[in-house]
């Protein structure tokens, strides 16, 4: 057929809006790519503006709500996040920010198709979940209240009686007021759509049957991860959830005899476990269903370091493990040996006092080199390590070649570490692991020199995130790494030897950086040298030494400790920051 | 001659960028500007005070050059100043002994010196003990509830550890 005779496009040679929106619609999801479509022109811009459904907002102070609605007034979905990460670590103050009120405003004003919504470490209050119900109830499918405070059982029962469509609720490790039990009978009542559910690591309070019950009316619920409760209590609510495949929670009690958790059968589908205070007595309660098990959550248990090695060696099929250093070397070998799946691991830190831990349970370059060798399938490393060589990071940057996420924190037990500095083993790591977007590494003074810390900015790759600890040794050495690292977009330090002037010489330098936070530097004495990193639309907040409770969690708040001071820095379209409390001072040049 | 202490306002706590304002304080809390960052003092001392302060008043473990503080002296003594570990220690004593107390301190070794402190903390860590998250926190907490309301034909070791987990483990 001639070619010129075809008919020409309703827009003069240029693909029509409708098409380029289908295709961008339905094909383009990746955050990045939208970015670049949106820079193509104006007409590309207006269409992503119209067709971007998911939108994450890193820091809830970069932009404002009304900016978010104004250009995507489409928006179905919505993650935002507030404090800083450290605030998982206690060192954030409560109030330092992060309330949802505006956000919730501008979604119940004009954002009609939004029917998803991830709130992570903010302030939310009962009252914002009231408006956000009355607004977008209806329609809500996904509501995620992420390590978020400031609400209570009210709230939640607010949303029961009116998201009867909602499929997903997560509260995961939110602090949530009241001590009511009532508002789990309320979900099971008036939903029954309900596909996950998640009150892990919260206080909340509720009773076994109000859990049977939703399992009865949520015939889709596939994933249930509770607060405490203990297990045997729970055998009506296994028996009736039938499609259950994900369960985390429950409790146990101490009893040596008996037969108390014997009576436990999972639902069949189980394939992602995790039990609270699980214990070596009742550890065989799961033996059945090892071989089906995907995920394994052994953080918050009793077990030893034998203990998780006989367990382990059951699970063939893990692709997700989670656990405290208590696994050690041993228990790591044994995964390195049977858990040829595994993509994801993290080891936390368990206990320090060596009388409440298992002695064997530490971990070390043998076990992590174990690892490498045996699991070529991890994506994501997460370690308290006792014990490090550079052999072990070169066997990393050899063999985990799926490595995304690598995060690792050597201990203070051991006065003595085999082999620091770890300068060469770091490069090996970063060179051999390219997939590498996020990266951990917290070590101790004489852990990495100022030439290490120089290779990391060198071979940084990709590396978008990162968290130093104790490295370096100079100024020099932050200069040298600021001079690589080109595509890295969030910084935390901390415990570092760095000046004010060296870090925000730093901050200037690092092309991708959109947001720092440090705590543990060389202060000057007015903090005016930190204002060498002034410039538009860069938002710079300290947080000046503060007294606050040492063990908030089981203490009335006798012993105190100081916190350091910290620097919180990002760039923002949302000028100036006005909901300062008292424990926040915004820097800007005057 | 008799000099005044001074604090120096290490985190700009006063909340303003303008020059540095020196106000009298007292040792102590000197001392726990100095425990919070006792590199710092080290920097600060070494860069020899920034621009527009008097030089150093606090005087840096030589008795010789001292030129007297608030503290009075009897005759034949000069205060020797020592600032370790974070804290700072005033002692009155004559040339002779000044001089044999800082040649000792010489002598000792890093190895030395490391061994006495039972396990400095800042050595291992810098000057921030590693953070611990938060969920972890409590249920180590709940561990130790448990294990310390169990009867008491436990072991001893399980209940003395518990006292002594209560003291240093949980800092933030």
């Amino acid at each position: 057929m001639d070619r010129t005779k075809l008919p020409r496009p309703a827009t003069c040679g240029e693909v029509p809006d409708v098409a380029l929106e289908c295709v961008l619609g339905g094909y383009v999801d990746d955050p990045r790519d939208r970015a670049a479509v949106s820079l193509v022109c104006r007409r590309w811009y207006r269409i992503d503006c119209l067709t971007r459904k998911h939108v994450t907002i890193a820091t809830c102070y970069a932009a404002t709500p009304r900016r978010l609605r104004l250009r995507f007034p489409r928006l179905e979905s919505l993650k935002l996040k507030g404090k800083p990460r450290a605030a998982m670590f206690n060192l954030i103050p409560e109030d330092w920010g992060g309330h949802v009120a505006p956000w919730i405003e501008e979604i119940a004003d004009g954002l009609d198709c939004l029917k998803a919504i991830h709130l992570r470490r903010m302030i939310v209050t009962d009252g914002d979940l009231a408006v956000l119900v009355r607004a977008r109830g209806h329609m809500l499918q996904s509501l995620k209240i992420d390590k978020c405070s400031g609400f209570s059982t009210d709230g939640l029962k607010i949303v029961s009686r009116s998201c009867r469509c909602l499929r997903t609720l997560f509260l995961e490790e939110s602090s949530i007021a009241g001590s009511d039990d009532d508002w789990l009978r309320e979900f099971a009542v008036n939903n029954s759509a309900l596909e996950s559910l998640n009150f892990y690591m919260t206080d909340l309070r509720i009773s076994p049957q109000d859990l049977e019950l939703l399992a009865r009316n949520c015939r889709s619920l596939t994933s249930l991860k509770i607060s405490e409760c203990d297990v045997s209590d729970l055998v009506g609510l296994f028996q009736t959830a039938a499609a259950l495949e994900e369960f985390g929670g429950g409790s146990f009690d101490d009893q040596r005899e008996g037969d108390k958790y014997e009576k436990i059968i999972f639902p069949k589908k189980l394939c992602s476990l995790g039990l609270i205070f699980m214990g070596t007595n009742q550890m065989s309660m799961i033996f059945p269903g090892c071989a089906a098990l995907k995920r394994l959550d052994l953080q918050y248990t009793f077990l030893s370091t034998e203990d998780h090695c006989q367990l382990i060696q059951r699970c063939p099929n893990l692709e997700v493990l989670e656990v405290r250093n208590v696994i050690g070397d041993r228990g790591l070998e044994v995964v390195a040996q049977t858990c040829k799946k595994l993509r994801r691991l993290r080891i936390e830190r368990g206990d320090d006092d060596q009388g409440l831990e298992d002695e064997q349970g530490k971990v070390s370059q043998v076990g992590l080199s174990a690892l490498a060798l045996g699991c070529p399938e991890l994506e994501y490393i997460a370690v308290y390590v006792s014990d490090i060589t550079n052999a072990a990071f070169e066997t990393i940057g050899t063999f985990s070649k799926k490595l995304c996420d690598f995060r690792l924190v050597l201990l203070d037990r051991e006065e003595r570490i085999t082999d620091l500095p770890l300068d060469n083993g770091v490069r090996s790591l970063l060179r051999g692991c390219t997939n590498l977007r996020r990266f951990a590494l917290y070590l101790r003074p004489g852990g990495l020199s100022d030439v290490g810390l120089g290779y990391i900015g060198e071979y940084s790759g990709n590396i978008q995130y990162m968290l130093l600890g104790n490295v370096g040794e100079s100024d020099l050495g932050l200069l040298c790494f600021a001079r690589g690292c080109l595509k890295l977009q969030k910084l935390e330090l901390r415990s570092c030897c760095f000046t004010e002037h060296s870090l925000a010489l730093a901050a200037l330098q690092l092309p991708s950086l959109r947001y720092l936070w440090v705590q543990g530097y060389k202060a000057s004495q007015t903090g005016r040298d930190l204002l060498a990193m002034a410039r538009p639309y860069w938002n710079i907040e300290f947080i000046p030494p503060r007294s606050q409770i040492a063990d908030p969690v089981n203490d009335d708040g006798r012993v105190r400790v100081e916190c350091q001071a910290q620097i919180l820095a990002y760039y923002s379209l949302a000028g100036k920051r006005l909901d300062c409390p008292e424990s926040v001072v915004p820097l800007h040049p005057e | 001659m008799a000099r005044a202490t001074m604090e120096l306002d290490f985190f700009g706590i006063e909340k303003e960028n303008s020059a540095a304002k020196l106000q009298r304080s007292s040792i102590r809390e000197i001392q726990s500007a100095i425990s919070r960052n006792p590199k710092l003092l080290r920097s600060v001392m070494a860069s020899g005070f920034l621009s527009g302060l008097p030089a150093p008043s606090i005087p840096i473990l030589n008795s010789a050059s001292s030129s007297g503080s608030a503290i009075p002296s009897s005759p034949g003594t000069a205060p020797l100043t020592i600032f370790f570990n974070g804290t700072v220690s005033v002692f009155n004593v004559s040339h002779d002994k000044a001089e044999s107390i800082i040649r000792k301190a010489g002598e000792v070794s890093v190895k030395d010196r490391f061994g006495l402190e039972n396990g400095l903390p800042s050595r291992l860590t810098g000057d921030l003990p590693i953070a611990r998250k938060m969920s972890l926190q409590r249920f180590l907490a709940r561990r130790k509830q448990r294990l310390s309301s169990v009867g008491p034909y436990e072991k001893e070791f399980e209940v003395a550890s518990v006292k002594k987990e209560n003291l240093d483990v949980t800092q933030p």
